[in-house]
């Protein structure tokens, strides 16, 4: 009976620790109003192409996917119009990006990470005025091998959290709060 | 004696995790706050009363915060963006539960008149960078 309390245990404990080391994908978020969203105003952007910032110099072209990206989630997000004469002009930024290993981090948590940090700026024109900027910190730090193919959706990750803070912002977020 | 083996299986998975976890013999972590704004560029890039802000964004990028300010004897209002990088660069133990560490910081302030680029200034620690 003792020995069955202590098998118990033990998985408990591993079930646990598994859990602990499955949990993978985290975000930080920072938004930044200049200005409060004026919905009356502000229907339509244009997307200017994503500057790499990055010291990547694997194969992908990250800015070109993360251009593509932003745009298909601003289009599903119904926030904005997207047109080439739109006085809202959205200028975004690879920060970093590291591919990551999941079989790494799969043997020990912190090696291997995948990474995207990403940052946009919402800008009136013409006047060049700063509406709103916000940045995103994606990480898959930990995480068995089930995080493979991270290094694919972690650009759509932090996006989706830009868009999160877009509409947080268009939601009446003002400066200062 | 499958319930011993399997004792002995999970009790040297815990001590090699717990051995993995508190060995002291890690690398530098990569902590940084990103990548370190290219200040060397500021001086050819931008044209001051000339360049706007969005021609300071695509040479430095998203400033970390904005700001304003007026300078002594002229009080027209200045435009700020704040730009700050900080990144760890070594680290090591001296014993009794005591640590060395050595940062690298930047701070850049950008300056605009009138929308347009008015000047900058900056401080950085790097030359006591080790790396």
């Amino acid at each position: 009976m003792k020995t069955d309390r202590i098998i118990y245990f033990a998985g408990l404990a591993l079930v646990i620790l598994a859990a602990a080391l499955l949990s993978g994908c985290a975000t930080q978020s920072a938004l930044q109003v200049r200005q409060p969203f004026m919905p009356d105003k502000y229907k339509a952007v244009r997307i200017e192409p994503c500057i790499d910032r990055t010291s990547y110099t694997g194969e992908r072209d990250i800015a070109a996917e993360a251009t593509l990206t932003l745009t298909e989630k601003i289009r599903q997000s119904g926030l904005f119009e997207i047109r080439d004469d739109a006085p809202l002009v959205l200028t975004c930024e690879i920060e970093k990006f590291e591919e990551g290993s999941a079989s790494k981090r799969w043997l020990w948590p912190g090696w291997g990470a995948t990474r995207a940090w990403v940052s946009v700026m919402v800008w009136e024109q013409p006047g060049d005025n700063v509406l709103a900027a916000m940045r995103s910190r994606s990480n898959v730090e930990s995480g068995g091998l089930y995080t493979i193919g991270a290094e694919h959706y972690i650009l759509g990750t932090a996006f989706d959290d830009i868009i999160s803070q877009m509409r947080e912002w268009a939601g009446g977020k003002t400066p200062g709060r | 004696m499958p319930v011993g083996k399997l004792l002995k299986g999970c009790g040297f998975a815990f001590v090699f995790l717990a051995g993995a976890l508190a060995s002291g013999c890690a690398s530098v972590p990569d902590v940084t706050t990103g990548a370190f704004t290219q200040v060397d560029r500021i001086d050819t890039a931008l044209k001051r009363g000339v360049s706007t802000k969005m021609d300071v964004q695509k040479v430095l990028g998203a400033p970390n915060g904005f700001g304003s300010s007026v300078m002594p004897g002229d009080p027209e209002t200045r435009e700020i963006w704040f730009y700050d990088d900080v990144e760890l660069t070594d680290y090591h133990s001296e014993g009794g539960g005591v640590f060395r560490m050595n940062v690298r910081q930047q701070i850049l302030l950008v300056f605009f008149k009138k929308e347009a680029f008015d000047g900058f200034m900056w401080y950085s620690t790097k030359t006591v960078r080790q790396r």
